[in-house]
Parts: C-alpha cells; sequence; structure tokens
C-alpha cells in the first residue's frame, strides 16, 4: 500500500505519543501506587457506628508524623475539625452513614466519591500549613451547600 | 475513435496521478499542531497533579 511519507510521520508521532502517555500512567500506577480512591472494602452502611474503626471516628497517630483520619460522612457533615501538624501524612478512611457524598480539599489532590456500603480511603501529605477546608461535591439534600469540614495545619 | 481517446486520457491522467504526490504540507502542519496541543495539555494535568 503506498503511503505518503507525511501520512508515516504522524502516524509514528501519534502511535509514539500514545505509547508514552499509556506509560506515564501504566509506571504511575503499577509502581509508584497511585490508583482511584475506593477499594473493595465493604461495611454495613445501616450499621456504621457500631463497626470499627467508625464507632471511634477521628484523629489516630499511627507513626511519625502520619495520621490516620477516620472519618463518617453523613447528611450534612464530616465530624469534628482536624489538627495536624506541617508535613503530616494524613491517611482519610471515609465511609457514609446514608447517601452518597462528596470529599473534597481544594488545592489538593484529594477528591473521592462517599459511597454508602464502602471504605473510601486517600491519603495526602499536607506540607504547607493553613486552613484546609474539606467539601461535598456530591449533591446530598437539602443541607448539600453547608456541608464542610476543616483541617487546621500548623 | 473518441472512446478510445477518452480511455488512453484516463490510463494517462491515472498514471500521472499516481507519479506525483499531493501536497500534504498544510496538514501535516495541522496535525502537529493538534497533536502539541494535545501533549502540553496532558503535561500541564500531570503536572498538577504531581504538585499538589
Amino acid at each position: 500500500m503506498h503511503m505518503h511519507k507525511y501520512e508515516k510521520i504522524w502516524l509514528i508521532f501519534g502511535g509514539i505519543t500514545l505509547i508514552v502517555f499509556l506509560s506515564v500512567i501504566g509506571v504511575s500506577a503499577f509502581a509508584m501506587g497511585h490508583h482511584p480512591p475506593s477499594d473493595m472494602t465493604t461495611i454495613d452502611p445501616e450499621k456504621v457506628k457500631e463497626t470499627a474503626p467508625f464507632d471511634d471516628p477521628g484523629l489516630k497517630k499511627i507513626g511519625d508524623n502520619e495520621y490516620e483520619a477516620v472519618m463518617v460522612a453523613q447528611a450534612f457533615m464530616f465530624g469534628e475539625p482536624l489538627e495536624v501538624p506541617k508535613g503530616a501524612t494524613v491517611h482519610f478512611k471515609v465511609t457514609s452513614a446514608d447517601v452518597v457524598h462528596g470529599f473534597s480539599i481544594p488545592g489538593t489532590n484529594v477528591n473521592m466519591m462517599i459511597t454508602p456500603g464502602h471504605i473510601n480511603t486517600i491519603t495526602h501529605t499536607f506540607d504547607e500549613a493553613g486552613e484546609f477546608l474539606i467539601i461535598c461535591n456530591e449533591y446530598c439534600g437539602v443541607g448539600h451547600q453547608a456541608m464542610s469540614g476543616r483541617i487546621e495545619v500548623n | 475513435m473518441a472512446k478510445l481517446d477518452s480511455a488512453k486520457s484516463f490510463e494517462a491522467e491515472k498514471e500521472h496521478a499516481g507519479k506525483t504526490e499531493p501536497k500534504l504540507n498544510g496538514t501535516l502542519l495541522s496535525v502537529m499542531l493538534v497533536g502539541g496541543f494535545i501533549i502540553l495539555s496532558w503535561i500541564g494535568v500531570y503536572a498538577l497533579y504531581l504538585s499538589r
């Protein structure tokens, strides 16, 4: 089959670009551990308050400047404000006691859906001091616009 | 005779078309511009993801 020289150029260019994009995503997923913020851990959404660790939500120190934040999202709150030192790595473990909520910290990569029946996890390192907002970005009911939480990094 | 002539000129045209390549300079430039835009956007989004 005859093909124009330029046609070969842009087909090779497109092919290489695709390979590079997919390789970067593949390496970051399999070698660097980047993955979507939900796992296959499930929970009975009607028994959230009796099921560990959600029977005792809050911040727990699990290592050197490393914390686990166990949170229950429900209409229309995220729980008590959190306070962590600068540079802290926080593993958020969140579930919903009622409907689907959003869990987003503007200015960071933290952005996940909180689905009832699932335990959603995401990790973030707070390298800058300041006050961070947690907002619900999935419409969850009449009080949705007032649903927010706070993280104090100092 | 006329029929033969037209058939001949068709053959000649076919031959001619096969030998000269169409000019695709503009197409190449357009494809590369779109490709460049896609690559720059991709790098921008990925850099934003890594930096936050």
